[in-house]
């Protein structure tokens, strides 16, 4: 047998993909309450535009210090084989075949849309760009960056030859779900936190609806993306990832979330926020299985 | 006109001159990981392969060319064989490596080989995962990724490969594709005509839209350690893309049913 080569993503690559999935999951939760003129959800979406700017910035440093040559990163949009080795070709390095690429630009998009969005609410809040931040061109547009950051990261790992990557077609949809999921949560233990004990802010409710309708649309893909792998899955099946995946995600990300909001979490404080947390370790665990574990890292 | 390379394997006796002319005229310095200890790497302290002649174990960002050493058969059933073959970068006509690269560091010349371009590689290692061949890797020392340029600045300069300089079995022959093609294609029916009824090509347009360094082999694919049917990561991009767009879907319906049916009241505490 060949020996397999592996691109070597760590943590640094963990982390961003687990902190892009909730910034887009937030930010796109945040938009959609605006998108609906939901007054009474005006805290859902303050919050939510509070998370997805700093965590953005975050995924960014983290992206870039993955790289071999961080001080490089400009590469990936400034076409330095043009500009530095004057190979025929445009300035700007845009590939749509290459995930990386195309999630480059999506990210500096969102940075540019969350920035705005945050700034609007919660830093210069002037009427003029309040009413551009939430007008449906922006909410729109901000809605896709949204979803095109916490999904691209499973196909970036899916344009691949390594088998448990790419012999499936769920892991942006994965991502994404779970995107959504850690982004509701975050939203919900923001909230709680800021709540006063005893005290259910507005908008806790809602929040759980959307996370269990994403927790139940992120088990199924699960399901799915093991039943599509078949013999492929093995590498989740050693101990640590299995431990990772059926202990982290699966057990404490998926089930116990939904039994304490099936019990009525969002009533009391100290169990939205353990509903919560336990959801942020679920995400965090499927970030780590999923790109550690086909690598032989975990 | 497109360069390239024809290695017949049925004439390799495994002497190993291709790595060293490799390594002396490139200038590679030995890899790390037969010497030393990588924290965080899934490599032994000391990895030598230590159960075959193939003193590299795989193509790395310091170890351009592999000599691999397959053995057939058993010394008991006095069948013992060898099969042996000189491994490198395939320089594809459509590279998984050159299409993933975000930055343009990966780029075809115009004789058709597929080189990284040191000065602008930052190091993503896209193209590591994308290659189907376990070609291309990553060098710790300088960030940036490795691999056989097919002695790019030597056939600009209208030499051979430093390989095919060296090889004394004319196994590495340098040339057109298109002349090498012919010349693997009557090879193959000479074999043929000695028994070797499994002499096949492997690297034909069938393969990648063919591979500018091909292969003559004795064995199917897999006993070389060489895919049947390598793909471009491409493969997967549409049908990740289709069930992402399906699953923002079902969230953001759910999302925008959630919201609004409490969006226009206060929630009960």
């Amino acid at each position: 047998m060949q020996t397999q080569l592996i691109p070597e993503w760590g943590w640094w690559i963990v982390v961003y993909f687990f902190l892009g999935g909730i910034a887009g999951g937030a930010y796109f939760l945040a938009l959609a309450v605006d998108w609906l003129r939901a007054e009474a959800l005006q805290s859902v979406a303050r919050a939510g535009y509070l998370i997805a700017f700093p965590l953005v910035v975050v995924c960014a440093i983290c992206l870039i210090a993955d790289l071999g040559r961080p001080e490089r990163f400009t590469n990936m949009i400034l076409n330095m084989s043009t500009l530095q080795m004057g190979n025929p070709g445009s300035l700007l390095t845009f590939k749509l075949n290459s995930p990386r690429s195309v999630g480059s630009y999506a990210l500096v998009m969102f940075g540019l849309w969350s920035a705005l969005s945050f700034a609007s609410h919660h830093v210069f809040k002037r009427d003029w760009l309040r009413k551009i931040t939430t007008s449906r061109l922006f909410l729109a547009l901000g809605g896709f960056f949204g979803i095109f950051l916490a999904s691209y990261t499973g196909v970036l790992l899916a344009y691949s030859h390594m088998p448990a990557w790419a012999n499936t077609p769920f892991l942006g949809a994965l991502f994404l779900a779970s995107g959504a999921s850690t982004g509701a949560s975050s939203i919900a233990l923001l909230l709680a936190l800021n709540a006063r004990p005893g005290q259910a802010p507005h908008g806790l409710h809602s929040l759980e609806l959307v996370d269990r309708w994403a927790i139940a649309v992120e088990a199924a893909f699960l399901v799915l993306l093991f039943v599509g792998l078949g013999a492929a899955a093995a590498p989740f099946f050693r101990v640590a990832p299995a431990l990772f995946m059926f202990g982290g995600t699966v057990l404490f990300g998926l089930l116990a979330p939904m039994l304490l909001q099936l019990r009525g979490s969002s009533d009391s404080r100290s169990m939205t926020i353990a509903s919560a947390t336990l959801v942020l370790i679920g995400g965090f665990a499927l970030r780590a299985v999923v790109v550690l574990a086909p690598q032989g890292l975990m | 006109m497109t360069k390239g390379m024809f290695v017949d394997t049925s004439v390799c006796i495994g002497c190993k001159a291709c790595q060293v002319a490799c390594k002396q005229w490139n200038e590679l310095g030995e890899e790390p990981s037969h010497f030393e200890y990588e924290a965080g790497l899934p490599s032994k302290p000391i990895n030598f392969t230590g159960d075959s002649y193939n003193n590299t174990g795989s193509l790395s960002a310091y170890d351009w060319r592999e000599v691999k050493f397959i053995e057939q058969g058993s010394v008991l059933a006095g069948n013992m064989a060898w099969l042996m073959m000189s491994d490198s970068c395939k320089h594809c006509t459509h590279a998984g490596c050159l299409e993933a690269c975000p930055t343009h560091a990966i780029v075809r010349t115009d004789l058709g080989n597929v080189i990284v371009q040191q000065d602008v590689c930052n190091g993503c290692r896209d193209c590591i995962a994308a290659c189907p061949f376990d070609v291309i890797s990553f060098n710790h020392q300088t960030g940036k990724v490795n691999k056989c340029t097919l002695c790019n600045d030597r056939i600009h300069n209208g030499l051979e490969t430093a390989c095919a300089k060296v090889c004394p079995t004319d196994s590495i022959v340098y040339g057109d594709v298109d002349a090498l093609r012919t010349q693997a294609a009557a090879r193959v029916q000479a074999l043929k005509r000695q028994g070797f009824n499994k002499a096949h090509i492997y690297g034909d347009t069938d393969i990648l839209g063919g591979l500018n360094v091909f292969y003559l082999l004795l064995d199917e694919p897999e006993v070389y350690g060489q895919p049947r049917a390598p793909q471009l990561p491409e493969r997967n991009l549409m049908r990740n893309t289709l069930t992402s767009v399906a699953s923002a879907i079902m969230l953001g319906v759910g999302a925008l049913l959630a919201f609004r049916r409490r969006g226009g009241k206060k929630e009960s505490v």
